[in-house]
């Protein structure tokens, strides 16, 4: 430092800051801590009640997880789907016991793994088959469909609009004119 | 120092007080410098303590906590001078008796010395009679220095110097 300089500037002292200022500066240091305080809390407060809705929405789905397996456990694995059975029994109906055990695997597999190119695959799979089975089957002379159980009375018709057994057991009531 | 900074970190208000005593003085004079009224200095070494409560859990990682408390004050005085700025178009100089302190008896040659480092500093540029300023009234390093005004260390002693330079031919040319 220049000698000059610092000779004159250690001559001279700084001017402090006010007396009363301190106080003004502390008060509002208080006050502001105390308000950051409070929104501490008020913070802990929301992380609170987002952690307990969590955990609640957590114990929920185990809870129903152990019931599902509690109740599995009583009354035996969960029973099948309706519509797969409908279309186990459209198939047994058409075809052999050990088709329809086929088709029930496979359908339960497309259901529990619903995998859409899989699945639409093996709808468009049975389907055809169905359809190919159901027209190329046997027509069954009108006595003989009434009196089978798995027809109902309002749809064995008449013996002069009678349609293939199996077009009625899969539910394809179309007429053929060709 | 470290101590402290956790100590202000935590919320603790003996520290709060602690470090006005430490820093107050000093960065009130650097204030009343840069901004030109003690009023206005008052005004602003209030908000630097409120931004320091503010945000006191990152005092905790502070490196140097004298230099982060006098950048936060260079904040706030930048802030409010560029309202003033805009408000009143100009900046108030200070006056020796903002600066200095008056002897018992108030002796005319110390009135008159102060009168003059005074009229020396208001003749430096900004960014040079800051450095002086901190320097010699702050008490701080020149890397302390180059941490508040963002300047690299090798810059701050080249201006320090050249405002050294300047003064000394002012007091040479005035005593």
């Amino acid at each position: 430092m220049s000698d000059d300089f610092e000779k004159h500037v250690r001559r001279l002292s700084p001017r402090a800051a006010p007396t009363a200022l301190r106080r003004q500066v502390l008060g509002t240091v208080a006050g502001e801590l105390h308000r950051a305080n409070i929104r501490r809390r008020d913070r802990r407060i929301v992380v609170a009640i987002a952690i307990s809705l969590f955990v609640a929405v957590a114990a929920n789905y185990v809870i129903a997880a152990r019931q599902d397996a509690a109740l599995a456990g009583l009354y035996g694995p969960t029973p099948e789907s309706r519509q797969i059975g409908q279309v186990v029994d459209m198939v047994l109906a058409v075809t052999d016991a050990k088709t329809a055990a086929y088709v029930r695997a496979r359908l339960e597999r497309a259901v529990g793994k619903p995998d859409p190119a899989e699945t639409l695959a093996a709808v468009k799979y049975y389907h055809e088959t169905i359809c190919r089975m159901a027209t190329s089957a046997m027509e069954i002379p009108y006595e003989q469909k009434k009196n089978r159980s798995e027809v109902g009375r309002d749809r064995a018709g008449n013996p002069d609009r009678g349609l293939p057994t199996t077009q009625r057991a899969v539910g394809l009531e179309i007429r053929f004119t060709a | 120092m470290n101590q402290l900074g956790k100590r202000l970190a935590s919320g603790d208000r003996d520290a709060f007080a602690e470090l006005y005593d430490l820093y107050a003085d000093r960065i009130h004079h650097y204030l009343t410098l840069r901004l030109g009224t003690r009023d206005l200095a008052d005004e602003v070494l209030q908000e630097t303590f409120i931004r320091l409560v503010r945000y006191h859990r990152k005092l905790a990682r502070a490196e140097d906590l004298r230099s982060y408390v006098f950048r936060v004050a260079r904040n706030e005085s930048a802030r409010i001078q560029s309202k003033i700025q805009r408000r009143e178009g100009h900046r108030a100089t200070p006056v020796s008796l903002d600066l200095f302190e008056a002897v018992d008896g108030d002796d005319q040659a110390h009135r008159e010395l102060a009168d003059l480092v005074t009229a020396g500093l208001a003749r430096l540029a900004s960014a040079h009679r800051e450095i002086v300023e901190l320097k010699v009234y702050g008490r701080l390093t020149l890397a302390e220095i180059a941490q508040v005004t963002g300047l690299p260390q090798g810059t701050v002693a080249t201006r320090y110097r050249a405002a050294l330079a300047q003064l000394k031919r002012f007091f040479g040319k005035e005593l």
